[in-house]
């Protein structure tokens, strides 16, 4: 227990130094925030080694290639080979040996994701922009409907013919497009608000942990 | 085909030796080209990189005809061109014009070193110690009978003549550089090296000194050409000019500094006005400097006792050599001189006048070398003879009439000699005829004469001519230059030529000043600076040849001038050592001589100039000819060097390029006031900046530590639809149904995370419901187990049994797509214990996705919420709910609205209205008066920056 109290006092007190010199970049530029910076990123990659050999490479592929059956390891080769062809990409003139991997991880990668962005994500959306504009929620339909329409209205960019029936669809489209581009601007604000309003948070989490242990450090816990 | 790089000639591919001259081919190596020092085949002609030409011009060069005549003066030098007489006699003088002309470029250079005279012909004979070896061989011995000291005593030097420097400058060459400064001064400075005080004599060029010394009056223009070639005649023929002094006061005055400046030896025949400088300079000399080797053979035993006689143009010694010593073949000429009678005056050697060759008749002294024999004792005493070879004292036509003159030295002159004086027994108004030269003639046609004589025997007085311009040896008959060696047929001076005038002195100046290069006697370490090899056996004399091999063993006692006199001559000299492999190249192995042929180094400024209008020359004649960037030899080495750095020449490019640089630097550095400006803006932004952050630190941190809950129950009263649907959610799920909570949040988000988290785990557990934790960020599995960790603690749960960590998932979609297939397929073993998933309890009943009561996306970015939802929620009858970051809600809220999500969580305030709903209020609640503040700290920001920024817009338009 008392190793763990250590443990956790030492930490604690990393844990604010590195909380003040991160938010000393509010100061300027200075070697009390990149110390810092390039502590988190060399402590995010090394963990991130660790746990990719202890969670990934060890369990999934070495482990299995000693202990496992000669199906399963025949299996494994396949991937221990593209992730050894994989490490070729280091150097430029070996690179050409790692294009199957890559090929590999690029196909399986856009496969995924078309087939989730199609039926996950684009085809549900187009079913849910199909509201009634009828009951309670006519006002939030109407806007979902019209922010839509006019959203889309603005990347169209072919105005049509300037006579006749043209011209008035030419005004047309740029009434929906100077709508649409009013809608991006809201929806853009809404982000950055968000944005922001995480950002805050984070800063309250931040000012309560620092609060937290100058108070523990003042009672002497 | 291969270009030889020595003659040019063309050999055939592979050829080791040249056809031609045997030069070694150098095959396999490349030549350097010498402009780029780019690497060329051998044998190429032009280098491939710049275009320079590699190989000179083999052929001979075209006729020119405008340099018709030869310089007048092309002083008989002894190592002057010499053509083999095999040569001459098989080819005949036609054909050695070619070759003439390929080496006439080296005699015009030598002729432009700054001292025609010297140049050409190193007839000033300098101290014993500086006469090249090959050339003390020749030199005549002085009588062994006389002793040094009974020699006449030499002139007496001026007062401050003589400096540190001069007795290692040749006295020839001294007498010049003071020649000229006295006649640029109209007074005579000390004879010897001018003195460092007197910078401004020392930067006259000779040239200069040339053209513009004795440009004046009219009557000193006709002696100006007569003067200023007699400084490039060689010596032994400059004894042959008349004493012009006589002719006019105006002229002998003008001509006295030229007249120093011819060598010593010669200088004893020249007018009596130069007597001063003259003696002065030999007395420097006075028993130092021998007559050549060959000379001597030529000199007749001179009698014992015989003093040495002065050779002055108006008072020659008395010479009194017996007859019985001199050869047959002078004997002639001296019978020949003596015939043409006393009193007869001494001329100008004029081309246009055949000297009455058949007038001498004396066969004893002629009478016109006793007139010139001048009392020397009035006025100075003379220098010895001893550095005068004595046949060439007694051609040096004097002026009886000459009153101050130094002391008769008889013994010096021998009685061939005497014959060769024309007798000037009155004093000659105009100019004295060389009656010499006429005596030459019979003597010529004899056998035993040397062919170099015959040309002067060949040279025309032109008696009634007007002095100022002296043609030396005219040419009389084709026959007899056939005769001549070709080395003095160049100095031969035919009928055409036009007389020596500072024109043509300063023309070819001009013309020959671009070409610097060397003497034409010049020794082999002058050659040398040619970087292809030049035989020096070519340009002596054969007769010199067979003389010199004996010299060349004297070479290490000549004295070496001090290195300070000549840095760039001992640095050139080496190179061309290098070049050529030539050991004999050495420094110390330059003839003193040679090294006295320097000029003083202000000399050279006066030169500069007109090298400097020549930017580069290609050679158009000599060896080298069609190579370009040849560097000029003589000059470099002859002319002085000066320490002044010479500006380099005005650049069009410059100024335009300083002024563009100066209006930029103008611009540059701000006004002060614009500095101050800039400064106090930038103060004023870091604070508006600093006071923005502390307003946001004292937005959240006023609250919290005042523990204020000013818009909590506003905030959570009912909570959001989302949140309320999420708690629906979770609040139908059956008890002991297994839940699949997915942290995708890594601790840079954990602050807004954790809570929603907590507020979740604490309902699940609340619940009854198994937890199967899992994460696709590598962080993420330790922020779960510590989050379940805490709720078990409190809520009574056991790992492995109710709640599970299944750690890292990799693959990120593909990951999802493969724990959508198969749950326990996708991570072999927990978190924690590392056990094998299907040793754990928890998952016994977990075979595929549908099996999971619900899917808790704890997304901190939009990403994993994308992957969940699309490979997981849209694949399979599953639902998710998920608790987001409040900047993901923009993407999260559309998915929600399309029903894709069952519940959803945003930010600090969802978890707040989660901790709300379900009656735990925790941090997330006490953080809501902080957040609301900072909202509200961030619209006053907002409005106050907007109104600041419509203040400043209506002012600047204002």
């Amino acid at each position: 227990m008392a190793g763990i109290a250590l443990n956790e006092t030492l930490g604690m007190w990393i844990a604010a130094v590195l909380t003040i010199m991160v938010y000393s970049y509010l100061l300027g530029d200075n070697p009390l925030y990149r110390v810092a910076e390039h502590l988190f990123v060399g402590s995010s990659v090394a963990y991130a080694v660790v746990v990719a050999v202890h969670s990934v490479l060890a369990p999934r592929l070495l482990v299995p290639l000693v202990s496992g059956s000669t199906q399963e390891r025949l299996l494994l080769l396949v991937p221990l080979v593209l992730g050894l062809l994989l490490l070729a990409k280091v150097r430029g003139s070996w690179s050409w040996l790692g294009n199957l991997s890559m090929a590999f991880l690029f196909g399986t990668g856009a496969g995924l994701a078309l087939g989730g962005a199609l039926f996950g994500s684009l085809v549900p959306q187009i079913e849910a922009s199909m509201l009634p504009l009828l009951g309670n929620k006519l006002v939030d339909h109407l806007i979902i409907i019209v922010g839509t329409i006019a959203t889309l209205g603005y990347f169209y960019f072919n105005v049509g013919s300037q006579r006749g029936l043209g011209r008035l669809q030419a005004a047309w489209v740029r009434l929906w497009a100077r709508l649409g581009r009013w809608m991006i601007l809201i929806t853009f604000g809404a982000i950055f608000a968000n944005t922001a309003m995480a950002r805050i948070s984070l800063l309250i989490g931040r000012v309560q942990f620092l609060l937290r242990f100058l108070l523990d450090v003042a009672l002497g816990r | 085909m291969i270009h030889c790089p020595s003659c040019g000639a063309a050999n055939r591919e592979g050829s080791k030796f040249c056809n031609e001259c045997g030069y070694t081919l150098n095959i396999g190596e490349n030549t350097r080209c010498p402009m780029c020092s780019a690497d060329n085949p051998v044998g190429t002609v032009f280098c491939r990189e710049c275009g320079a030409r590699l190989v000179p011009i083999s052929a001979p060069l075209p006729e020119q005809p405008e340099e018709a005549p030869p310089a007048p003066i092309k002083g008989l030098s002894l190592p002057s061109k010499p053509p083999s007489q095999k040569e001459a006699a098989a080819e005949g003088e036609e054909s050695e014009e070619g070759k003439e002309k390929a080496l006439r470029w080296l005699r015009r250079l030598g002729r432009m070193q700054g001292n025609e005279t010297m140049a050409e012909a190193p007839t000033a004979w300098p101290p014993q110690e500086e006469v090249p070896d090959w050339l003390q061989a020749l030199r005549v011995k002085y009588p062994e009978e006389v002793p040094l000291e009974d020699r006449p005593p030499p002139p007496p030097k001026p007062a401050a003549d003589t400096g540190p420097e001069a007795p290692e400058e040749a006295d020839w060459l001294q007498k010049l550089r003071v020649g000229t400064l006295e006649e640029t001064e109209e007074e005579p400075p000390p004879v010897s090296a001018p003195p460092p005080e007197q910078p401004e004599e020392e930067e006259l060029d000779w040239l200069e000194r040339l053209r513009t010394g004795t440009a004046g009056e009219a009557e000193a223009e006709e002696a100006i050409p007569f003067e200023s070639p007699a400084a490039a005649v060689p010596d032994w023929l400059s004894e042959l000019q008349i004493g012009l002094t006589e002719e006019s006061p105006a002229v002998a005055e003008e001509a006295e500094p030229e007249k120093e400046a011819v060598p010593d030896w010669l200088s004893q025949i020249s007018p009596a006005e130069e007597a001063p400088p003259l003696e002065a300079i030999e007395a420097e000399e006075a028993g130092e400097t021998e007559v050549p080797d060959w000379l001597k053979d030529l000199q007749p035993a001179a009698e014992e006792g015989e003093e040495v006689a002065p050779i002055r143009a108006e008072e020659p010694p008395p010479i009194e050599a017996g007859e019985a010593e001199v050869p047959d073949w002078l004997k002639e000429l001296q019978t020949a001189a003596g015939e043409e009678g006393e009193g007869e005056e001494v001329a100008p050697i004029r081309a246009e006048e055949p000297p009455p060759l058949a007038e001498p008749e004396e066969t004893a002294i002629p009478e016109w070398l006793d007139g010139v024999q001048p009392p020397i004792a009035e006025e100075a005493p003379t220098a010895p003879e001893a550095e005068t070879p004595d046949w060439l004292q007694g051609l040096g036509p004097v002026s009886e009439a000459a009153e101050v003159a130094p002391e008769p030295q008889p013994e010096e002159v021998p009685d061939w000699l005497k014959d060769l004086r024309p007798a000037t027994a009155e004093p000659a108004p105009t100019v004295e005829e060389p009656e010499a030269v006429s005596a030459i003639k019979p003597a010529a046609e004899d056998e035993g004469v040397p062919e170099w004589l015959k040309a002067l025997g060949e040279t025309e007085p032109g008696a009634d001519e007007e002095p100022p311009a002296v043609q030396l040896l005219p040419e009389e008959e084709p026959a007899r230059e056939a005769e001549m060696p070709a080395w003095l047929r160049e100095f031969h001076t035919p009928e055409k030529e036009p007389p020596i005038t500072l024109e043509t002195i300063e023309a070819e100046v001009t013309e020959e000043a671009i070409e610097a290069a060397v003497p034409e006697e010049a020794p082999a370490p002058l050659l040398t600076e040619e970087p292809l090899p030049i035989e020096p056996e070519t340009e002596v004399p054969d007769w010199l040849k067979d003389l010199r091999p004996a010299a060349e063993e004297e070479e290490a006692a000549a004295p070496v001038l001090p290195e300070e006199a000549l840095p760039s001559v001992e640095t050139r000299a080496e190179k061309a050592a290098v070049l050529l492999g030539e050991e004999e190249l050495a420094l110390a192995e330059i003839p003193d001589w040679l090294q006295a042929m320097r000029p003083a180094e202000r000399a050279a400024e006066a030169a500069l100039p007109a090298q400097a209008t020549v930017p580069e020359v290609i050679e158009t004649s000599g060896p080298l000819a069609g190579i370009r960037g040849v560097l000029p030899i003589e000059p470099l080495i002859g002319e002085p060097r000066s320490t002044q750095p010479v500006a380099p020449p005005p650049s069009k490019i410059g100024p335009q390029q300083a002024s563009v640089f100066e209006a930029v630097i103008a611009g540059l550095p701000p006004a002060p006031l614009e500095k101050r400006k800039r400064r106090r803006k930038g103060l004023l932004s870091r604070l508006l900046r600093l006071s923005i952050h502390a307003f946001l630190l004292l937005a959240v941190l006023i609250p919290i530590l005042l523990g204020t809950q000013w818009f909590t129950a506003a905030s959570v009263s009912g909570g959001s639809e989302g949140s309320r649907a999420f708690f629906d959610t979770v609040q139908s799920l059956p008890p002991d149904s297994t839940v699949l909570m997915a942290y995708d949040y890594d601790p840079a988000t954990a602050a807004e995370m954790d809570l929603q988290a907590e507020a979740i785990v604490h309902h699940l557990m609340s619940r009854n419901l198994k937890i199967i934790a899992v994460s696709l960020l590598p962080a993420g599995p330790a922020v779960a187990q510590d989050i379940m960790d805490r709720a078990a603690a409190i809520q009574g749960y056991a790992y492995g049994k109710q709640y599970l960590n299944l750690g890292y998932l990799p693959g990120h979609e593909a990951g999802v797509r493969d724990l959508a297939q198969n749950p326990v397929g996708a991570t072999k073993e927990d978190y924690l214990n590392r056990e094998p998933l299907t040793a754990i309890p928890l998952t016994q009943n977990i075979s595929r996705v549908e099996d999971l009561a619900l899917i808790v996306e704890m997304a901190g970015s939009q990403d994993s919420l994308k992957w969940w939802i699309e490979q997981a929620g849209s694949q399979h009858e599953v639902p998710i709910v998920a608790g987001i970051s409040a900047a993901v809600e923009p993407y999260a809220r559309p998915y929600y609205g399309s029903g894709q999500l069952a519940g959803l969580i945003s930010g600090l305030i969802g978890a707040a209205e989660y901790e709300a709903l379900t009656d735990r209020p925790a941090s997330a609640i006490d953080s809501l008066d902080p957040q609301a503040t900072a909202h509200l700290a961030l619209l006053v920001l907002i409005v106050a920056g907007n109104v600041v920024y419509l203040l400043t817009r209506s002012k600047e338009r204002s």
